[in-house]
């Protein structure tokens, strides 16, 4: 189990370096922020589950949920209210 | 093996850091740092697997909420000011 728990946290670490070399390199900044916000989503996602694994105790499985629910529910929040913002401004700069 | 995740988080992390250099625009630039939050919350699970200690996913618990604030405030503060005050 703890083999399992270890591989699922190295890919969602793999995942998570693929965000940002999206964050990096995509050419704007909503672009960007699909990269940043979905993939790591995802990649905080599996090494949570994977750490589920890890550390098999009733405690950690109900703080690992929790965690899991705030990051599901903030995430796409903040996302949304940051694409707002970016579209605002660049609407703002075309009207200059 | 758990020191490969440390590692990969630590990338991660420095691939956020330099995005947040190498952008000049605000929202760009908070992007990067919503990034860098979820590479810090990568970093609290390592810990956790790393020590065993529950009390670090309490911490990254804390981190995402933190994060969510940060960043709906300054997208609010952005919308308002669509300059983001960075512009003369």
């Amino acid at each position: 189990m703890t083999m399992i728990g270890t591989l699922l946290m190295i890919f969602g670490a793999v995942l998570l370096v693929i965000a940002m070399i999206g964050v990096l390199r995509l050419p704007d900044t909503l672009s960007r922020q699909h990269a940043g916000t979905k993939a790591a989503t995802l990649a905080l996602g599996v090494m949570a589950a994977g750490l589920a694994f890890v550390v098999p105790s009733t405690g950690a499985w109900v703080r690992i949920c929790l965690l899991v629910i705030a990051l599901w529910v903030t995430l796409p929040a903040a996302s949304h209210a940051l694409a707002r913002a970016a579209v605002s401004r660049q609407l703002g700069s075309a009207r200059e | 093996m758990i020191t490969i995740v440390a590692w990969l988080v630590g990338a991660a992390s420095l691939l956020a850091v330099i995005a947040f250099r190498r952008f000049s625009d605000a929202a760009d630039r908070i992007v990067a740092a919503d990034a860098f939050a979820a590479c810090a919350i990568g970093a609290c699970l390592t810990a956790a697997a790393f020590t065993g200690e529950v009390a670090f996913i309490d911490v990254a618990v804390g981190f995402a909420i933190v994060a969510f604030l940060a960043t709906v405030g300054w997208a609010f503060a952005l919308e308002h000011d669509p300059t983001g005050g960075d512009r003369p």
